[in-house]
């Protein structure tokens, strides 16, 4: 039955993405701006090797980094997924509950203090300041998110407090960067522009454990995630608590997306691409199977964007839009009957 | 034990004017219950609060002897399903996957396959299965909802306008349907419908609801 069929697609899928994410993570080791063989890297993997540098280049420098690349594309994968349940629209992306813009302002007003005490940010970094301030950001706004909510019926509403909430947060950097001096200005851009480089391995847990345990709780609520698709009216006839399910879905998506901002930066595109490739891929919007789909997916996605900034040394988000816009024009192109609809 | 549902004193009503005035009514399996009634007259509101889905009313709604307002979503959708008249046209949901939705957690996975060919089969929309919700006909979709009320292997089942959109001979096939299955399972169905002759032909009791009230239609009146 047709279960069966896209049960099947959905292994093609995990398989072709597993062996694609083997390849990327391999080519990862190996290139970057300093090149290894495959006998150095083999070497450093076996301990035998002899040259130091080799051994902290793979340990302390490629693998967080590669970790950091998977779990921050599963993260904003699976929040971009959730969150195109949450609007019933297949253009809501992580940034769209203005968590994203909480974390901006964070940083923003970081460097705001900054220039008014006469500092350099760059001076503080290593107190990791910026992190810690788009993660305040991150939860301050989902805390106003989930405390609205609350009052919140549909999710158009919210939608809208989202969209409203991001405008405001923009007008509030563009006065403090207005103030800002110069240097800060640009600690503040690179911040925007995105990295997965400087995530310290202790991070890189949390990262990973963030990742495991919403998976975990996500993958549990697929049957009412595809309740919500029809409806409340008959996502509750059909035994799904809306209300709880909406305002778990937010405070998932919040932890996911503010997390990821805080260490990363403001990673754009991925979000929003990788769920409506995941559902054409599986033929389908049942969650029992974009979940897993969107997850892997996500993490190749995260990998593939990072190795093409290094091996062109662009900032990540002018990669990821780069890579992910014309993917996005290309599917609108070519499905006729709409496929990239719930 | 055959399902029940009652209403003590309901009354509702929008924006200060009453659609129901006090009304009570005892309904029990194994009958098909018949509403007609007006554009406006307040029967969709009646069918979302008997279902659960709405709060807004005084008196009361007593599922099987107890306050609906004490029940929890989980155990109304244990026992009543609901057609409503919206439907939902997603792409990436095909018919099939819409049945296990509905029967996912009260049909054990072993009996699910099965399950799911019988209520396709008695909705005559297993030529369907494999269909996306957002390509079937407005008629189509009607009856594919209505099957996936079946899946949902309630007791009780409220329709809504289930036959709005269905042609004559589909109308009589769904109406004739909904008589069999509250006579062969004691199922309690209770549906409305603007098609007086259709309520007349096959419910076992009628009601019409109009100006507020809630009144039986007796025998002698159909004439």
């Amino acid at each position: 039955m047709k279960t069966i069929s896209s049960q099947r697609r959905l292994r093609v899928t995990l398989w072709i993405t597993t062996v694609l994410l083997l390849i990327f993570s391999g080519l990862s080791m190996r290139f970057g701006v300093v090149e290894l063989s495959w006998a150095e890297f083999v070497s450093v993997v076996n301990g035998t090797t002899e040259q130091p540098m080799h051994e902290r280049l793979i340990w302390q420098v490629r693998m967080p980094r590669l970790g950091t690349a998977l779990a921050a594309g599963g993260l904003l994968s699976l929040c971009g997924l959730l969150m195109q349940n949450l609007f019933r629209n297949p253009l809501a992306g992580p940034s769209l509950l203005g968590v994203t813009s909480g974390s901006s302002l964070g940083v923003a007003l970081v460097t705001m203090a900054t220039t008014a005490l006469g500092w350099q940010l760059e001076q503080l970094s290593f107190l990791g300041v910026i992190p810690l301030a788009a993660l305040a950001g991150a939860l301050g706004v989902l805390s106003i998110i989930l405390m609205v909510s609350k009052k919140m019926n549909d999710h158009h509403s919210l939608l809208i407090f989202g969209v409203m909430l991001g405008y405001l947060t923009g007008a509030l950097i563009t006065i403090l960067q207005f103030k800002s001096n110069a240097d800060n200005i640009r600690s503040f851009v690179m911040w925007g522009m995105g990295s997965f480089a400087d995530v310290s391995p202790s991070i890189l847990m949390v990262l990973v454990l963030t990742l495991g345990v919403s998976y975990l709780i996500i993958q549990r609520q697929a049957m009412p995630m595809n309740h919500f698709l029809l409806g409340d009216t008959y996502a509750r006839s059909m035994g799904t608590d809306v209300r709880k399910l909406r305002r778990n879905m937010v405070a998932i998506c919040g932890v996911q997306v503010g997390l990821v901002t805080a260490y990363c930066g403001p990673v754009a595109f991925i979000g929003l691409t990788v769920p409506i490739v995941a559902r054409l891929l599986v033929g389908g919007s049942d969650h029992r199977q974009t979940i897993p789909a969107a997850t892997l997916l996500g993490m190749l996605a995260g990998l593939v964007c990072d190795q093409m900034s290094i091996w062109l040394t662009l900032p990540l988000n002018a990669i990821t839009a780069a890579m992910g816009a014309p993917m996005l024009i290309a599917l609108l192109i070519r499905s006729k009957n709409g496929m990239l609809r719930l | 034990m055959k399902p029940e549902l009652q209403l003590r004193q309901l009354t509702f009503g929008y924006n200060g004017i009453a659609l129901l005035e006090p009304s009570d009514l005892l309904m029990s399996g194994g009958q098909l219950v018949g509403l007609c009634g007006l554009n406006g007259s307040g029967k969709s509101s009646l069918f979302r609060i008997i279902a659960g889905l709405e709060t807004n009313y005084t008196g009361d709604v007593l599922l099987n002897g107890q306050s609906l307002r004490n029940t929890s979503i989980i155990e109304r959708s244990q026992n009543i399903a609901v057609v409503t008249t919206e439907r939902p046209r997603l792409e990436g949901i095909d018919v099939w996957t819409l049945f296990e939705m509905a029967a996912h957690g009260r049909v054990n996975p072993e009996q699910m396959a099965q399950h799911i060919e019988h209520c396709l089969h008695v909705t005559d929309t297993a030529h369907m299965a494999h269909r996306r919700l957002a390509h079937l006909s407005d008629g189509e979709l009607q009856k594919v909802m209505f099957g996936r009320a079946l899946a949902q292997n309630t007791s009780i089942l409220l329709a809504d306008e289930p036959t709005a959109f269905l042609d004559y001979r589909a109308k009589q096939e769904l109406t004739a349907l909904m008589r069999k299955l509250a006579h062969d399972q004691n199922k309690l169905i209770f549906f409305s419908s603007h098609d007086l002759e259709l309520v007349k032909e096959f419910a076992d009791i009628r009601y019409a609801l109009a100006n507020g009230k809630l009144n039986r239609i007796a025998e002698d009146q159909l004439i």
